[in-house]
């Protein structure tokens, strides 16, 4: 940690300064190493970043990057090596464990890079779950999921495990299940990797109208340019920091442009 | 205004886990029998050895009950019949306790008072303890030590006190050790000392039998008494008497000391009945050059040679058996007549079985308790014992290591479930509630395959004995115990991966693997 107490408490001011957006999410030198035996990785070298609320940001970066470890550190699913993770300007590392399976139940929505599906229930029930964790009566949680599955063009395949399903209709059970308690802020691994054309623009919309008419802040990790066009705000990473930040207005989204950026 | 307000998560009550964790074991079905299957099996190995030795030990006792006429008559037959002889004398007196019978027919035969007798009984203990010394030390030790004698003649050959010098001298290079020298020196001279009160016992006794001589010789039929040897001619004499004892028999026995309640007289007159029957209806086979014997190897299929006294008990059992041995004997000229009725026949035949076939349960109970019937554990020996604490280390191993598996291969499954919001308690419970559910089942299905198994193992070792002696509320207990044993083995095994994975941030639980 390369922060003392007193420097964060200085440096995490309570309320937004006037004029300026809401943040929901902020880092302070963020660091994450991986510990391999005696080889150690550091997969995020000092990350600050603030992410608005209500925004729609994608999170680019070449394979290996960093980007994965940053969600799961600002989801609150792995403890940082440094650094710090606040959101809605509450320190992460100061919740107990009900506090952090509440917000990681109702405040944020997950979809894994690998899905994480639980093998052994089926689609809808695997939609159902943080409901049920959240307390809601069964038949509500019935009702919910087949809504979310039918958002995501599953209704007809409810009763399927993940192993009965292809790549793309998992990635959409995972989707469905991000959305279950219909959380501020959406965290997404690559959402639409495994789709077609059609099927993906179907979720960009998805994520698009959430975004814009509930007010969800939506963080995207994606290669997708039609994603990436429909975002607010670009983050670049590389190496495990913070290579740019940017307005998408400010880019000329081009294939050419971003691509090579991103393939360089 | 704050977007993400964090709460406390709520807390599932458990009616709403059992429903989760009753539809992931519904889904993981196969799996789940599987861990169900290896908790059965743990517990009824554990199961199987304790009712097993449960049944043994009631199968002895029994024996000990139904074989009490036959050794009742063993006793008084020798008793009756020679000397008391001094190994004997030794284990009875380290036995007997003040007042029981024998302690009353040492007191008539030796004259003795009960302190003489206390310390007789002191001195025979300690005799044995020292005698048992001597049998364990290896033959050439004992050859340094004690010269040629063994047993019991080492006591007085040591009295001379230039052996007992060479035997202090040279004990300090024995590999094993009497506890102290001087203690066994201070033994034997009250051993010495109290010889001529041993020795009054003995002569007492031999005066008793004088005395009761016309009652107890030739007594038995000549024709079967002539072609034995002495002494067991003695014990044929003897039995004979028993067999016939009248009160005014009885009347004398007492008057020479013995002591024999009516019950003992009783007993001992159907038993030794039977045993001469059973003698009588043997000792027909040879007579006159063997016509029951050839004629009943005839009917067996087998060579005259290999017919046994058994094989003609068991043959006579039916009625047609017994009628057969009775036209035979009636109507071969020159054969004693039996002098049995049919029924009697076959009631001899049939205790002669009964008595055969717990010589086989007796060895093999034997077997199973192979040593004294000392330091015993409710009654178990130190074997079996051991077989029950090694049967339970196999059953908690088999449900640790099926359920520490069951368990870790779905701690990516914890993971997943915290990312989703569920807290550790509900980890916790789930897994607790699961294994709990799969120990019951395995526990139960275990104990009930175990006690099958015990069942049929110990009927097929002491047949029906075992069946008729089984302590079904004992077993009920052991299986109670055993499936309680299941169940705590499998929640712990179960809590503490879980415990472990359930503490980790979501990811790092992920990572383990
Ligand atoms: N569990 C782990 N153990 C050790 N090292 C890890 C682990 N997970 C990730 N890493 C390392 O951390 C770095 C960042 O990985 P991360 O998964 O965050 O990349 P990414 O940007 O998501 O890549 P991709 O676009 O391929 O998903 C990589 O170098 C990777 O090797
Ligand atoms: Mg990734």
């Amino acid at each position: 940690m390369t922060e003392t107490p007193q420097s964060v408490a200085e440096t995490a001011p309570d309320a937004p300064r006037p004029g300026e957006r809401p943040v929901i999410i902020r880092t302070l030198h963020l660091k994450k190493e991986y510990q391999m035996g005696t080889v150690t990785t550091q997969a995020l070298r000092g990350i600050d970043v603030e992410i608005y609320r209500g925004e729609f940001i994608s999170v680019l970066g070449p394979s290996g990057s960093g980007k994965s470890t940053f969600f799961n550190m600002i989801g609150g699913l792995d403890s940082p090596s440094g650094g710090r993770v606040f959101i809605d300007e509450v320190d992460v590392a100061q919740l107990n464990a009900v506090e952090l399976a509440f917000l990681r139940c109702r405040k944020i929505g997950y979809i894994f890079q690998t899905y994480n599906l639980v093998q052994y229930m089926t689609c809808l029930e695997n939609v159902t779950v943080p409901m049920a964790f959240a307390g809601v009566p069964a038949e509500e949680t019935q009702d919910r999921g087949m809504k979310l599955l039918d958002l995501v063009g599953l209704a007809e395949r409810w009763f399927h495990k993940p192993i009965e399903m292809s790549g793309g209709q998992q990635q959409r059970t995972a989707i469905a299940r991000s959305m279950a308690n219909n959380p501020s802020i959406l965290l997404c691994d690559e959402p639409t990797g495994n789709l077609d054309l059609k099927t993906g623009a179907e979720i960009h919309a998805i994520l698009h109208r959430l975004n814009k008419e509930r007010g969800v802040t939506v963080i995207c990790a994606t290669h997708d340019h039609r994603l990436i066009s429909l975002s607010d705000r670009i983050l670049w990473i590389r190496d495990g920091q913070v290579e740019r930040i940017a307005n998408r207005s400010d880019v000329t989204v081009e294939t050419g442009t971003i691509g090579g950026e991103e393939n360089e | 205004m704050k977007v993400v307000e964090v709460k406390e998560q709520v807390r599932l009550p458990l009616s709403k886990c059992m429903e989760l964790v009753l539809s992931g074991l519904r889904f993981r079905l196969f799996r789940a029998a599987i861990t169900v299957i290896i908790i059965a099996l743990a517990v009824a190995f554990l199961m199987t050895m304790l009712s097993e030795s449960l049944v043994t030990r009631n199968v002895a006792a029994a024996i000990e009950v139904q074989t009490y006429p036959r050794e009742l008559l063993r006793e008084w037959v020798s008793r009756l019949s020679m000397p008391i002889t001094d190994a004997r004398l030794s284990r009875d007196l380290a036995r007997i306790a003040a007042g029981t019978p024998r302690w009353k027919e040492f007191a008539a035969w030796g004259s003795l008072t009960d302190a003489q007798l206390d310390e007789l009984q002191r001195i025979a203990a300690e005799q044995r303890k020292y005698l048992a010394y001597f049998a364990r030390i290896d033959e050439g030790t004992r050859s340094m030590l004690v010269g040629r004698a063994r047993g019991l003649e080492i006591l007085p050959a040591l009295q001379d006190p230039a052996k007992f010098r060479e035997f202090a001298d040279k004990h300090p290079h024995a590999a094993q050790k009497i506890e102290s020298v001087d203690e066994f020196r201070r033994f034997l001279s009250e051993w010495q000392r109290t010889v001529p009160l041993r020795q009054a016992i003995q002569s007492g006794h031999e005066s008793a039998l004088k005395a009761l001589r016309p009652l107890l010789v030739g007594a038995a039929e000549p024709a079967t008494a002539a072609s034995r040897p002495v002494a067991d001619r003695a014990a044929a004499d003897v039995r004979e008497f028993l067999a016939a004892m009248s009160d005014a028999d009885h009347q004398a026995l007492l008057r020479q000391g013995f002591q024999m309640s009516a019950e003992e007289k009783t007993l001992l007159r159907e038993q030794a009945l039977l045993n001469l029957h059973a003698d009588r209806i043997v000792n027909s086979l040879d007579e006159k050059k063997g016509v029951v014997r050839n004629r009943l190897a005839k009917e067996l299929d087998e060579k005259p040679s290999d017919v046994t006294g058994q094989m003609l008990l068991d043959f006579v059992r039916s009625s047609d058996g017994a009628r057969w041995l009775l036209n035979l004997t009636e109507n071969t000229e020159e054969i004693t007549p039996l002098r049995l009725s049919e029924d009697r026949i076959r009631e001899v035949a049939r205790h002669s079985g009964e008595m055969a076939s717990l010589r086989d349960v007796e060895a093999s109970v034997a077997e199973g308790s192979s040593d004294d019937d000392a330091d015993n554990l409710l009654g178990f020996s130190t074997r079996t014992l051991w077989l029950i604490v090694v049967s339970f280390l196999v059953c908690t191993v088999g449900i640790v290591n099926a359920m520490l598996m069951s368990v870790t291969e779905r701690f990516r499954e914890i993971a997943t479930m915290k990312c989703l919001g569920a807290t550790d308690r509900f980890i916790m419970i789930n897994f607790i509630l699961e294994s709990c559910m799969q120990g019951v089942a395995g526990g139960v299905i275990g104990a009930a395959l175990g006690f099958l198994l015990g069942v049929l193992r110990s009927g097929a070792k002491y047949g029906f004995l075992a069946i008729q002696n089984l302590p079904v509320a004992q077993m009920f207990t052991v299986a109670g115990a055993s499936l309680v044993a299941g169940v705590i083995l499998s929640a712990l095994a179960a809590m503490y991966p879980a415990w472990v994975a359930a503490r980790l941030a979501p990811m790092e639980a992920m990572r383990i693997e």
